[in-house]
């Protein structure tokens, strides 16, 4: 079951965050509804913050998506974020496709 | 993909699986006779793997089904776990049938029966070499799953193993990967299967989210891979991807190999440092562009009925463009004579251009051949080895479709009736198999087609006695050989009967020559008792526009086909008085020889007085020089064929009708049939068929 959700950063995480969540099987059917996130959130808020965690299954294009909202990110002067490290299915997808994520965790931001 | 979207796959599917499935024949079918030949099960192999896998894409599930088990059964015989036999060349065959039946309007439950067998077959089979089938087959396999099995074969170890070489391998994938189903990283788990590979994938193509299609494929991946298979294997990984992406794959020395390595990711690490994003190196780049084939190399696929319209659009600008040249002529005014001129060339140029599009090899009808000469020598217990030649001899594609029957027949009879059963041959002190050759080759307008097997041949007075008795000739005929042997073309000389006590021929030989000289071709037949029999088709290169020679006959028009013309002579009356031109005995004086000619208004029985000066079109007929006596010749001109209506069709003597740059019409000579009609009949013009021309174009 896929899930994509976009809710702003709780209380006293700065009003101008928006988390981003996928959950479940990510692959190219749910590709538009993630872009769609992404782009409104990074329209919305100065900073994203993905939840990759509860991804349980992911395709090329879901990670396309991402490096494309952090290439938006970068040219626009805002930020994302990984609010924790993503589950092992998406980061063995994205190591066996030769790429890396490039945005930070959260934890590492704070530190 | 939605419902449009899908049904337009299916039907490039369709369309695809076509050459697929040739592919998959003649493989199968080369593989009878080299059965050691691993490039041979490759090609077999990876033809299963495509069908399965487009297949699967478009819908078509149990074709999916029927070619991963088959193909699971070559992957076994790939690796040296089973040996090619009689059996699983056959259920191959059956495999090919069934899913053209799958895909095509025969679609039935039969079919569907039939590949149930199969697949059960199959499984048996692959049971015996202790391998099973891999995949389950409850659906259609997915796009990809097929590695699997291709890895998984090559794991056991096989023949074509080798020593350790390290490849490069550059995928940058269509853009509408995703769409079509591909999932990249199942072909770079296939590469991983084969050896040890790093992985680069260059992002730099990813475009900010406003300018993103983010259904499309932006990655592109530069792979090392170390490994002792072969090309073929890592070609393999790809066939999915075959000429809609670019893969490019090139083996480096093994030092390079190692550079790659420590800046990379090695497959099946379960840790290890990735390029990141924008690392890609510009090397991978410049060399995937500069590899990267233009779209003018490029071969697109058109469908066949676009290619007629623009025949018959080109058809009608010839016309065109002879009326405009017609008036130029007559009006003489230089600048419009310059511009007719012009056009006449391009006019030229592009009818050469569109025919020329319209042409295509003939080894596909000779394919089509193997098949029935495998399955009719079984059938019949007879050994045959079909020897084709000159397959690359291109022909308009509305001909080599004409002569598929023809052929089918011309093979049909050569196997059933002129090559003997084994035990025969060895009594005649022949081979046991028989040679079925199948050769053709271009010589000016024409395409020669010869099939000639090492039969028991033909015997001219049986076929006289036969031919006697139906009355189709005269006892004291004093007929050539040549002439006899031409009888089994006539129709309704042949009868079950006879067949059997000729040898066979002649079975159904006068619709080879009909159909034949439908497309204005000639069909000749030359054999020796013991020896065999050769079967000569002689097709025009095309249908649709030819060079023709007009001229005048009273008031009426004809055209020669150029190609069969050697020389016009000029005859004034008094060539007549002096013998040069004898009408009595239709010969006429060639430069000291004499010649026969038929005297084309004297049997057409035109109107008019004879002009005083008249021509002699002298041609080649079957190897002979006649001359045809016409009032004028007119000039050369490119000539659109129009099919005479069927109610003038059967006239003897006209192979069509064209129109020419005035609106009126000419019909275009049959030179073979005029000059039968004219041997046949002493008394001229038989018929005012000139008159009514104006109602002949079909």
């Amino acid at each position: 079951m896929f899930a994509c959700t976009c809710e702003p950063a709780a209380a006293g995480e700065g009003a101008t965050t928006i988390t981003v969540a996928i959950r479940g099987r990510a692959t190219v059917e749910h590709a538009r509804e993630v872009w769609e996130a992404v782009s409104r959130a990074l329209l919305e808020a100065e900073q994203v913050a993905l939840e990759l965690d509860e991804v349980s299954e992911a395709d090329l294009s879901i990670v396309q998506v991402l490096l494309a909202a952090w290439k938006s990110a970068e040219a626009g002067g805002r930020s994302i974020v990984l609010s924790r490290a993503p589950s092992a299915a998406f980061r063995s997808i994205v190591k066996e496709a030769g790429l890396s994520l490039p945005m930070e965790t959260r934890s590492e931001v704070v530190q | 993909m939605n419902e449009e979207q899908l049904e337009l796959v299916r039907a490039a599917f369709q369309e695809e699986a076509q050459d697929l499935l040739g592919e998959l024949e003649s493989g199968l079918l080369a593989l009878g006779s080299a059965a050691d030949d691993l490039e041979l099960v490759g090609r077999i192999f990876r033809a299963l793997h495509t069908i399965k896998g487009s297949g699967g894409m478009a819908g078509f599930v149990e074709v999916a089904e029927l070619s991963h088990e088959v193909e699971s059964l070559f992957a076994l015989v790939r690796t040296g776990r089973l040996a090619v036999d009689e059996e699983i060349i056959d259920l191959g065959l059956s495999a090919k049938d069934v899913i053209a039946a799958l895909l095509g309007e025969r679609e039935s439950e039969t079919a569907r029966r039939v590949a149930a067998e199969i697949r059960t077959k199959v499984r048996r089979r692959c049971a015996t070499a202790g391998g099973a089938v891999a995949g389950k087959s409850a659906g259609a396999p997915p796009a990809g799953s097929g590695e699997q099995v291709a890895a998984g074969a090559n794991r056991e170890g096989s023949a074509a193993e080798g020593a350790r070489s390290a490849y490069r391998i550059t995928f940058e994938p269509e853009r509408e990967l995703f769409i079509h189903g591909i999932n990249p990283l199942h072909l770079l788990r296939g590469l991983g299967a084969l050896g040890a590979c790093t992985v680069r994938a260059d992002v730099r193509e990813i475009p900010v989210l406003a300018e993103m299609n983010p259904e499309h494929c932006y990655l592109s991946w530069e792979v090392t891979l170390t490994t002792d298979r072969g090309l073929d294997d890592i070609r393999d990984v790809f066939v999915f991807v075959e000429g809609s992406s670019e893969v490019r794959i090139e083996e480096i020395a093994d030092e390079e190999a190692d550079r790659a390595a420590p800046a990379v990711e090695r497959a099946g690490r379960p840790e290890g440092s990735t390029m990141g994003a924008g690392e890609a190196p510009e090397r991978v780049r410049q060399e995937a562009s500069a590899e990267r084939p233009t779209p003018s190399s490029q071969a697109i696929r058109v469908r066949s009925e676009k290619l007629d319209s623009l025949v018959d659009l080109v058809g009608e600008l010839v016309t065109v463009q002879a009326a405009l040249s017609q008036t130029a002529d007559r009006l003489q005014e230089p600048e419009l004579v310059a511009i007719a001129e012009k056009v006449e060339r391009l006019t030229g140029d592009l009818r050469e251009t569109a025919m020329g599009m319209r042409m295509v090899p003939i080894g596909g009808a000779f394919g089509r051949l193997q098949r029935l000469v495998h399955d009719l020598s079984r059938q019949l217990g007879k050994e045959v080895e079909l020897v084709t030649s000159g397959e690359e001899t291109e022909l308009d594609k509305t001909v080599i479709e004409r002569l598929g029957d023809p052929l089918i027949h011309l093979v049909r009879n050569a196997i059933d009736h002129g090559i003997e059963e084994p035990a025969a041959r060895a009594r005649s002190g022949k081979p046991t198999a028989g040679t079925l050759r199948i050769d053709s080759a271009q010589s000016g307008g024409f395409v020669y087609i010869k099939v000639a097997d090492d039969g028991a041949g033909l015997d001219p007075e049986r076929i006289l006695t036969r031919a006697v008795e139906q009355g189709i000739a005269p006892a004291d005929s004093g007929l050539s050989k040549r002439q006899i042997l031409n009888l089994i073309f006539v129709p309704g000389f042949s009868t079950a009967s006879a067949v059997t006590e000729i040898s066979g021929r002649g079975v159904g030989m006068d619709v080879v020559r009909t159909t034949v000289e439908s497309l204005r071709g000639e069909v000749t037949v030359e054999s020796e008792r013991g020896r065999g029999t050769e079967v000569t088709l002689k097709i025009p290169l095309t249908l649709a526009i030819i060079e023709g020679l007009l001229v005048s006959i009273g008031p009426e028009r004809f055209v020669f086909p150029l190609s069969t013309v050697d020389e016009c002579i000029e005859y004034a009356t008094s060539d007549r008085s002096e013998g040069k031109v004898r009408d009595e005995q239709r010969l006429v004086e060639v430069r000291g020889s004499l010649l026969p000619f038929v005297n084309l208004r004297r049997l057409f029985g035109s109107r008019g007085e004879r002009p005083d000066t008249e021509q002699v079109v002298v041609a080649q007929i079957d190897g002979r020089r006649v001359g045809f006596l016409v009032d004028q010749v007119v000039g050369s001109q490119q000539t659109v064929i129009k099919n005479l209506g069927s109610v003038y069709r059967k006239i003897d003597g006209f192979s069509g009708a064209t129109i020419l740059g005035d609106g009126t019409m000419a019909l275009i000579l049959d030179l073979g049939r005029l000059l039968e009609r004219a041997e046949r009949s002493e008394e001229p013009g038989a018929k005012r068929i000139s008159r009514r021309s104006s109602a002949l174009v079909g």
